[in-house]
């Protein structure tokens, strides 16, 4: 296995978005699926398939999945199948990404405690979509088009290097953002990994090395901008 | 002759005014859904409790002149309204053009008073209808000659049945479980004949001296049964004594047995009456959403609308997500969101219902949703969820305007953690409309003192505000993204697309409004 591969543990519904999705931006797919039929389905679509439940310790050990794999989604239609698996997986690779369902709000919080990085709840967000739908469509439209389509417009992530430009200076003073015709959204802190501070809550955050700051921006400007970083430092 | 009525017939038939004056008496008389019989029915409520208080008030006053004149007005209202209901009852032309038209095809002769006949039948079936009968003797006793019978007045009392639902519902308890009741009044009144034979028997020859006839031992056989007992007459033989035990304990028999009918009967009318009254509520609503089907996504979407205070109606079978509906007091009904005659009761057709979302787990069931919807109203906006990538198309194809499918969205998410896991935290940060942030839409409007400015004198850091981007409504929505502060120009109609904390978001929207120069803003 190598570091672009993503494990997809269950061939559900949503699995079968995802691995398409991903498989499209060039992941390597692995799906554990245990029953037959499904196997098969996700064989027939071209992935790699290990037939197996991931109940038991042995199982999770053999996937070898320490430094190996970019994720693990846990996308089961059982919450408590995705509970335990998690929580196995977790217990085996500390450092692993895992993304895990959830399919009602106040199960977020045990699945963040069975060890998973990342919770996503597709009722919630289909929800919201409607919401959104109805009384904001302009929203939906634009962020649509920046998060869905192959709009001009792109989020880009930039974690700071020790030394460099932003390296000790305060969100509020610079005007390099600006300047470079980007919006910045926030930033999430290293020593704060859970949380992301958006730049609009008003706090004039410190940016350290090892920080990472989020920008919007037109594609061609966030490229240029990320070459005179470079040329910079 | 004949022709005379077929021509009137038809004329009604044709006559616009004829229609419409007919359609404004039935709404006012009969249709359950309509504002104006709501009015209409607390209006004669007044009426016929103000003519029973009058009624009272005359036992032991004497009548002054204004109040006879109201009787007289209230009377005059009754009999508009019998008439009224009597001509709404049926409707008599389209039976002769009916049988006129089936004389025609079978090429026989049209006879008048074969059509006479079913027109005469249907309005004595209404004439004779026990609420018809209660409204002609609530009118009777103000019949000069006839004023013995005013006591005949409290029918009026009953006229209010009309008039509510719950009273409604409780008297088709009595219909619906007449065969227990019937068994209910046999055992009864076999009881009062086998106790009152007895006592009569054996007490009744002088032996008591309160029992004197028949009519005495019946007296006290009912008040004993009913376990009343007043004690102005009690048995003084054994004999009697005995048939008393058995008849109270009877009597708490007959009691239990009539309250677990009553109390039954009721619970399960119970749900109709919500039904109505959510119904009701519904119909008086001028702007709702019909959410049908309370799953997890339909959870998350009351609980959004209601944050808004959007209007909504939720329609789901489930018994338990009925209840837990019920429980956060949404407006609910439990029943089949396919069922066209459900969807009209609570007003598709009617201007209020703007939008029906189908979020039904089950993708055929939302297909026949949006088809049941498009039939009833084809302006409706729909929205579907799909479950499955495949019924997508087809809930396009049936009539959706849009589709949601949830997965998919998901899917597009999730992928994103992959290669930018922090963007992906504000992505989805935005996406749940958490506490942090929200995108939101400020407009600005046509008399806002910043048209002509420059964008610059909106200061959104002030607000803790950070601006995305334009759209221009009169620019054919164009969205100008992250705009130069100075030399853009605000425009009305104009649509901040913006990002930050709710407050602020709101306090820009009220300081902008308010049009007076305040910190962060030199319009």
């Amino acid at each position: 296995m190598d570091n672009n591969t993503i494990i997809i543990f269950s061939f559900s519904k949503l699995a079968i978005q995802i691995s398409h999705i991903l498989h499209k931006k060039n992941y390597k797919i692995i799906i554990i699926e245990e029953e037959d039929e499904l196997s098969e389905k996700a064989r027939s679509l071209g992935y790699e398939v290990k037939q197996m439940s991931l109940m038991n310790d042995q199982a999770i050990a053999s996937l070898d999945m320490q430094n190996n794999v970019k994720a693990f989604f846990c996308v089961s239609d059982d919450k408590n199948i995705n509970l335990f698996v998690t929580l196995s997986v977790r217990s085996l690779n500390p450092a692993l990404k895992i993304i895990s369902v959830s399919f009602a709000a106040q199960d977020n919080k045990t699945m963040l405690l069975a060890g998973a990085n990342k919770i996503i709840n597709p009722y919630e967000i289909g929800a919201l979509r409607i919401f959104r739908l109805l009384h904001k469509p302009y929203i939906l439209e634009i962020l649509d088009n920046i998060l869905f389509s192959e709009s001009n417009i792109e989020v880009s992530e930039i974690t700071i290097q020790k030394n460099t430009l932003f390296d000790g200076i305060y969100l509020r003073d610079t005007k390099i953002i600006d300047e470079h015709n980007h919006i910045l959204l926030g930033i999430q802190d290293k020593e704060i990994q859970d949380k992301f501070i958006f730049y609009s809550n008003g706090i004039n955050h410190k940016v350290d090395y090892g920080d990472t700051i989020v920008l919007l921006g037109k594609k061609e400007d966030l490229n240029n901008f990320t070459i005179f970083l470079h040329n910079y430092n | 002759m004949n022709s005379l009525f077929v021509n009137f017939a038809y004329f009604l038939e044709s006559s616009k005014n004829y229609y419409n004056t007919k359609h404004f008496f039935y709404e006012l008389l009969e249709d359950n859904n309509s504002k104006k019989r709501k009015y209409f029915d607390f209006f004669m409520i007044f009426l016929v409790l103000s003519t029973v208080a009058i009624l009272i008030y005359e036992v032991n006053h004497p009548l002054l002149p204004w109040l006879d004149t109201y009787e007289t007005i209230a009377v005059v209202i009754f009999i508009i309204e019998w008439l009224s209901r009597l001509w709404v009852s049926s409707h008599s032309r389209k039976h002769i053009i009916q049988e006129y038209e089936k004389c025609q095809l079978t090429d026989q002769e049209y006879k008048v008073k074969n059509s006479l006949k079913k027109i005469l039948k249907e309005k004595l079936s209404f004439i004779f209808s026990p609420m018809s009968i209660i409204d002609l003797l609530a009118i009777l006793p103000y019949y000069r000659p006839l004023r013995i019978l005013r006591i005949l007045m409290l029918f009026r009392l009953f006229k209010i049945l009309r008039y509510t639902n719950s009273i409604k519902q409780f008297r088709h308890v009595f219909v619906e479980k007449k065969f227990e009741f019937l068994t209910l009044a046999i055992m009864f009144f076999m009881a009062i004949a086998f106790g009152s034979t007895i006592i009569f028997i054996y007490e009744g020859a002088g032996v008591n001296p309160n029992i004197n006839n028949y009519f005495d031992a019946i007296y006290w056989s009912v008040i004993t049964i009913s376990t009343v007992g007043f004690g102005d007459i009690s048995p003084v033989t054994i004999q009697g004594r005995v048939a008393t035990l058995f008849l109270v304990v009877g009597g708490m028999g007959v009691i239990a047995f009539s309250t677990s009918i009553v109390t039954t009967a009721l619970s399960e009318k119970l749900l109709i009456l919500k039904e109505e009254k959510v119904i009701g509520e519904a119909n008086s609503l001028d702007d709702f959403i019909i959410i049908c089907g309370f799953g997890r996504m339909g959870k998350v979407l009351a609980n959004e609308f209601e944050k808004i205070q959007q209007k909504f109606i939720i329609i789901d079978q489930d018994d338990e997500t009925f209840k837990h509906s019920e429980n956060q007091n949404f407006l609910a009904i439990k029943g089949d969101a396919t069922d066209s005659s459900l969807l009209e009761n609570i007003g598709i057709k009617h201007h209020g219902a703007k939008t029906i979302i189908a979020i039904t787990d089950n993708d055929a069931v939302n297909l026949s949703i949006i088809l049941t919807a498009r039939s009833l109203n084809p302006d409706i906006h729909i929205i579907a969820r799909a479950n499955d990538t495949e019924a997508k198309e087809k809930l396009l194809l049936a009539g959706a305007h849009e589709v949601i499918l949830a997965n998919e969205i998901t899917a597009l998410v999730a992928s994103e953690y992959i290669g930018q896991p922090v963007a992906f935290e504000a992505i989805d940060d935005i996406l749940l409309n958490s506490e942090d942030a929200i995108m939101d839409e400020i407009e600005i409007l046509d008399k806002s003192n910043f048209i002509g400015h420059a964008l610059e004198n909106i200061n959104l850091n002030t607000f803790n505000l950070t601006l995305i981007g334009i759209i221009n409504a009169k620019n054919r929505k164009e969205f100008i993204f992250n705009p130069n502060k100075k030399t853009y120009i605000i425009q009305d109609k104009d649509i901040f697309v913006i990002i930050g904390n709710k407050d602020s978001i709101n306090q820009l929207r009220i300081d902008l409004l308010s049009n007076k120069p305040k910190r962060g803003l030199n319009g």
